[in-house]
């Protein structure tokens, strides 16, 4: 065919090699060694690329990474034998190791260049490592790995040196530097040397180190401290110069585990917790909290912090049967929100995160959120009624103490302040039934600015709820309509008709509202003096004809009568109960009356007259009747008068009823009372959450139903499971709910 | 030049990168439009041909929104990705992009890493005393009035210039010369000076330029005008290296006849002629014959093999190095000489035009060896002209056997020379399978393909097959669907029947080497 006219082998024409391939590479071997040995000014490009162009043609590709796998290991063998007499000299082995790394790596940069070529054509195509990457494989292969425990110790050595002098200054940082960049430079089959062989090596020489520095301290705890915030900054800076980011947290994260388990911290750490709160050491809880953002150290501090908080809130005593019961309960409770501020202010400077976001999902691992509140409620519950009662009582001193219309501002303050202590309550309805009693009296008594309880009461509707708050704003409600029905009942009357020097003030109170028991017969039966009588048919007529619906009874023991009168010694206004009053006023036209005859005046019964009379002339503070004879006891033939010589150091006098007087009597009674009530309303309040989750849900298990009512009523008061069962007889027995006839822990809801 | 217009439209509308490349050195006018308005840039962009798009664009084709053809071209984009390259290369853009030669003759006024320039320029206003570090070679070429005090012999040299060239002047017509564009810089105030000295010197576009320039106003018109007068001036350029290499390098290029070494006294002569080289290119052909060519280094670094011998500190780095250390005309024996690889002295000569202006019209009967050359000295881009060359020869199965095209593609990692060897045999099978060379062909591929990666196909039986469909154009699916019909004359019709004869000769073949793909 025509086109064989011109066969000519183009490649072996171009490279013009009529040599054999083996003088070939023995030239690159001796070239090779050439180049090794720095003589390579007069090697010529030119030949050289001729002979490895040449190679790649006739494919010798294995054959030229022979001769430079043979040349190239010969030279660094004899390297490394001379490296070999620095073993053991640390610093010195891997200095010289550095300059050797450095004066191979040209020449391999500069044998790969001359075998661009071979690289291009060959290694590409049968996708083998291109001579420069080929000839640092040997570099680690014969230089690095026969050496490669001495280069360990010599590193380990160095950087526990450099740790040691605490400091960066001089070569040796420097130079470990440059060893972790070569080996980072050697390549593995997968990462690289560094990573695969070193950096397991040193986190584990890294704890050992520490471990060793730690044991030889004798150290107060502020002491180790300080200490161990030095190693670690100290560590941090040397890493983050020798080594990459990656190394550097992981070394961080041994040194970590080291300082912050070492037993003699961990046992030191509550002490230095306590230390900082009780000196309010800011600077030392934060220092604290920045030696680690470990999840599981950050947990072991808060619950250090709980811990002392815990101790402290215990270390506030209350003794509810103390004498002066009132100023115990004010202390007691002051004390606490003051312990709360304390901690409140302490957490928030040191710079604990307080956004309540859930524990969980918050990065920050230092969060004050709920820890406060944590330990108050578990603390508070602990101490059950005690608590409430204290508490209702300390905010009973304080509204009272707003009637002088003077600092309402600061009292204001305070009573805030207690908020936070009763929403953490866990029987919230024990304590709006406490709080409702107190200011029933309040209110009738005229012992707050009422502007101050309505403020109050909106407080509690903002943190309980408005299911707490409907009465005590029905009470309210009904003291605000008295002020006005009794204005309008005034202007109503003639002026002469009003008796002389009267002021009267009536407070219709809706039943369902307010705590008491509806008024007795008995009670209607009192007999009023005159004036009294005329004014209170006035009242109930005026009354009758505007709420023509309404019923009205009056409760004359709630009902208070203030009375003028010269004694012996001093003018003084009393005030003291309806009924009280009456007796005194009995004496207006009698100088000495028998209890009989007293019976017989007033229409009160001789139980409700002993107390009264118990009060007026038993009661050193208020005796205002004398006694003929003058005995502890009183009885049927006993003789009354005026005590002429009564005096007292205020002008004003309160007669308080007696039972108030003899706490043991009058609480156990009205407790009963209220507790009564207060299982009912939980009865009811379980029954009625009950009924409606079934009656979503149709059927429940036992458990997921006692799950669910608990979180309903979580809000009102803590669910028991006598509670619980006692409801679930009574819905059954009133077939609202039927157990499953084949799953007795599942219940059905009847519709 | 129409032709090769026609070929670069034909290129750009399939999309064919390497011709388009090639066609483009030519010095063709990216811009000119073809009978029926279409620019290639136009035909590229509505073809969807990306990479064909890009390379048009860094040669100096203008996209110029403003203008029709511009916004033709945007608008016409098959795809987004195309619409926003042409978007980057707004024209302002586009005047600083250009040939690769030029932008390697840019590079060279600021390149110092080598120190080939050997004569410095200053201008005596010049605040800093600022020397600019020049060549010889160029300066001749590019400004052929400059100051006839250059004085011709080795050695370097400074020259100040008079005080009437003020250091902004001799920058811009430095830039000028290094074809740096320099049209948007010149200030009215400069103006003219720079018509003096550009008509002084001999650089009659520049002052053409300028003349016309300065009673334009109209800002749109004006970059239109620097557009069109860049691509004047490069042509220019062109132009005026291929003069020099005709008239200076090749000229001056000494043959050695038979002895191994050049006489002293041509040396001599040869470095005190106009060509002014610093190193000497040394030929050897065929019938062992050696020519000698005067060079310039700063040239030769633009491919990469001359940049890797003089960028190692070996003897030819060290070499050149002494020789720029001589005050005066080193001794003969100093002067550095690089050998090209054995070839014919036509071979390396296209080298070398390819080298100093991007010639790209390699003759057929070249093109093979121009190839081998490109591939050993590492130049991709002269590669794949070479290559396109081959293919679009019509003439080159004369000299050559396809499989000598399809070893040298293997050899060279060309893989269009592997796809042009199967066409040319698919096509004409039934010939080709006569030639026990294609048995020899496969079994080679079959080899190739056991070292290369652990697939059970042999690529060039693949490539065979699928050219044969194309013979006969034909989808895959077709065979299966004709392959159930009987119907002769339906068979014959459609081509089937012969293209199973040509499937089936393929097939034979591998029998017969008990091969299977």
């Amino acid at each position: 065919m025509a086109t064989k006219r011109t066969k000519i082998r183009i490649p072996n024409r171009l490279g013009n090699f009529e040599e054999s391939s083996e003088s070939l590479l023995s030239s690159l071997g001796l070239a090779i060694d050439e180049i090794c040995s720095d003589h390579y000014s007069k090697l010529s490009f030119e030949y050289l690329y001729r002979v490895v162009y040449t190679l790649t043609l006739r494919k010798k590709g294995p054959e030229v990474f022979e001769i430079v796998e043979l040349h190239i290991g010969k030279i660094l063998d004899r390297r490394k034998d001379e490296l070999k007499y620095y073993e053991g000299k640390g610093y010195e082995l891997l200095d010289s190791l550095r300059v050797e790394w450095e004066k191979q790596r040209l020449h391999f940069k500069l044998l790969g260049d001359v075998m661009i070529y071979m690289d291009k054509v060959y290694c590409k195509q049968e996708m083998k490592p291109e001579t420069f990457d080929f000839t640092m494989r040997l570099f680690k292969k014969r230089i690095i790995l026969p050496l490669s425990e001495s280069i360990d110790e010599a590193m380990i050595q160095e950087i526990n040196c450099i740790r040691f002098k605490q400091s960066l200054d001089g070569p040796n940082a420097d130079l470990c530097k440059e060893l972790v960049d070569i080996m980072e430079t050697l390549a593995d089959e997968k990462d690289n040397y560094f990573i695969n062989h070193f950096e397991p090596l040193l986190l584990a020489e890294t704890e050992k180190y520490y471990q060793c520095v730690l044991k030889d301290q004798e150290l107060d705890s502020v002491g180790r401290l300080e200490f161990m915030k030095k190693l670690r900054n100290f560590e941090c800076e040397l890493d983050s110069k020798v080594l990459n980011t990656d190394s550097t947290i992981k070394i961080i994260g041994v040194l970590d585990k080291v300082l912050l388990w070492n037993p003699d911290f961990v046992n030191d750490k509550p002490a230095l917790v306590r230390l900082a709160i009780n000196t309010n050491g800011i600077d030392l809880m934060k220092e604290l909290c920045q030696l680690s953002d470990d999840s599981e150290y950050a947990k072991r501090l808060m619950e250090a912090v709980k811990t002392c908080l815990r101790n402290d809130a215990n270390s506030v005593v209350l003794d509810m049967n103390s004498k002066k019961r009132t100023q115990a309960a004010a202390k007691w409770t002051a004390n606490l929100i003051e312990l709360y501020d304390r901690y409140d202010r302490f957490l928030r400077e040191v710079g604990f995160s307080t956004d309540t976001l859930d524990s969980e999902t918050s990065k920050d691992p230092y969060h004050s959120a709920g820890l406060l509140d944590n330990v108050f409620s578990e603390f508070l519950n602990q101490q059950g009624r005690q608590a409430i009662d204290a508490i209702t009582l300390y905010l009973d001193v304080l509204l009272k103490m707003t009637q002088p219309k003077r600092e309402i501002e600061r009292v204001k303050k305070d009573l805030e302040a207690t908020v936070k202590l009763f929403k953490l309550l866990s029987e919230k309805d024990l304590f709006v039934n406490a709080y409702k009693q107190q200011m029933s009296r309040r209110l009738l008594q005229h012992r707050s600015m009422i502007e101050v309880e309505r403020w109050m009461v909106k407080r509690i509707k903002d943190e309980l709820g408005t299911f707490f708050t409907s009465k005590l704003d029905g009470m309210l409600r009904d003291i605000g309509t008295s002020n006005e029905i009794s204005r309008s009942f005034k202007n109503s009357i003639d002026e002469d008709r009003w008796p002389n020097e009267l002021d009267f003030r009536p407070q219709i109170l809706t039943v369902t509202s307010w705590p008491f028991q509806t008024p007795s017969a008995s009670e209607n039966n009192i007999i009023l003096p005159t004036h009294l009588e005329q004014l209170k048919l006035d009242f109930e007529s005026y009354y009758a004809k505007k709420y023509s619906e309404r019923t009205l009874q009056w409760a004359h023991n709630l009902g208070y009568i203030e009375l003028g009168f010269q004694f012996d010694e001093s003018y003084h206004e009393i005030s003291m109960p309806i009924p009280m009053a009456i007796i005194c006023l009995l004496f207006d036209n009698f100088d000495q009356l028998t209890l009989e005859m007293i019976e017989e005046h007033t229409g009160i019964p001789e139980q409700e007259l002993l107390k009264h009379l118990t009060s007026l002339t038993l009661v050193p503070k208020s005796r205002i009747l004398r006694k003929k004879p003058a005995s502890r006891t009183i009885s049927r033939n006993d003789k009354f008068t005026i005590n002429h010589s009564f005096t007292a150091p205020t002008r004003k006098v309160k007669v308080q009823p007696v039972a108030s007087i003899l706490p043991s009597s009058r609480s156990d009674s009205n407790v009963d009372l209220t507790q009564d009530s207060v299982k009912r309303e939980r009865l009811n309040e379980t029954n009625a959450a009950i009924v409606r989750l079934l009656k979503s849900h149709q059927r429940l298990s036992h458990n997921d139903l006692a799950n669910l009512v608990t979180e309903q009523v979580k809000n009102r008061f803590p669910m028991n499971s006598s509670l619980f069962k006692k409801s679930m007889n009574y819905l059954m027995e009133k077939e609202y709910v039927q157990r499953d006839p084949e799953d007795l822990s599942i219940y059905h809801y009847i519709s | 030049m129409d032709k090769t217009f026609n070929e670069l439209c034909y290129a750009c509308r399939v999309g064919d990168k390497e011709n388009a490349d090639r066609l483009a050195s030519t010095g063709v006018n990216l811009n000119a439009l073809d009978e029926f308005d279409n620019s290639p840039l136009f035909l590229a962009s509505l073809c969807g041909h990306e990479e064909v798009v890009k390379l048009l664009l860094e040669r100096g084709a203008v996209c110029d929104r403003d203008r029709y053809e511009g916004a033709r071209c945007i608008y016409g984009a098959l795809t987004d990705s195309i619409r926003d390259i042409l978007l980057q290369y707004d024209i302002s853009k586009a005047v600083d992009l250009n040939q690769p030669f030029v932008m390697h003759l840019s590079s060279l006024l600021k390149e110092s890493a080598y120190q080939t320039h050997d004569i410095c320029v200053t201008s005596l206003g010049s605040k800093q005393n600022k020397r600019l570090q020049l060549h010889k070679f160029i300066l001749s070429t590019r400004s052929p009035g400059f100051p006839g005090e250059i004085n011709f012999n080795g050695g370097k040299h400074c020259i100040e210039m008079p005080s009437s060239v003020s250091p902004t002047v001799l920058e811009i017509v430095t830039k000028f010369i290094y074809l740096v564009p320099v049209l948007h810089e010149i200030d009215a105030k400069d103006m003219n000076r720079l018509i003096d000295l550009s008509s002084l010197w001999g650089m009659s576009e520049l002052k053409e330029f300028l003349e016309q320039v300065r009673h334009v106003l109209d800002p749109s018109e004006k970059s239109t005008m620097m557009a069109e007068y860049q691509y004047r001036i490069t042509e220019r350029a062109r132009e005026q290296l291929c003069c020099f290499v005709n008239e200076n390098i090749l000229r001056n290029a000494v043959d050695a006849g038979n002895e191994s070494s050049l006489q002293s006294q041509d040396l001599i002569s040869m470095f005190n002629s106009s060509a002014f080289p610093d190193l000497v290119v040394v030929v050897e052909n065929s019938h062992g014959l050696k020519r000698f060519y005067p060079c310039h280094l700063a040239i030769l670094t633009r491919s990469n093999y001359f940049r890797i011998m003089f960028d190692l500190p070996l003897a030819e780095n060290f070499t050149y190095k002494q020789f720029k250390a001589y005050q005066d005309m080193p001794p003969p024996t100093e002067i550095p000489i690089v050998s090209f690889p054995p070839c014919e002295f036509e071979v390396a000569e296209l080298l070398l035009r390819y080298l100093y202006y991007d010639a790209s019209e390699i003759p057929w009967q070249y093109a093979m060896d121009v190839l081998l050359l490109a591939d050993h000295l590492l130049e991709d881009r002269l590669k794949s002209m070479a290559a396109v060359i081959i293919t679009q020869s019509k003439d080159i199965l004369e000299k050559y056997s396809i499989f000598q095209i399809l070893y040298l593609g293997w050899e060279t990692r060309m893989e269009r020379l592997e796809h042009y060897a199967a066409k040319i045999v698919a096509n004409d099978i039934q010939r080709y399978a006569e030639d026990p060379e294609l048995k020899n062909a496969i079994m080679l591929s079959s080899r190739r393909i056991s070292v290369r990666q652990e697939t059970d196909s042999i690529e060039f039986v693949d490539d065979m097959r699928y050219y044969l469909l194309q013979k006969y154009a034909f989808e895959p699916d077709d065979i299966e669907l004709l392959g159930e019909e009987d119907d002769e004359e339906l068979l014959n019709a459609s081509g089937i029947s012969d293209y199973m004869k040509d499937n089936s000769t393929i097939d034979a073949l591998l029998d017969e080497l008990k091969l299977q793909a």
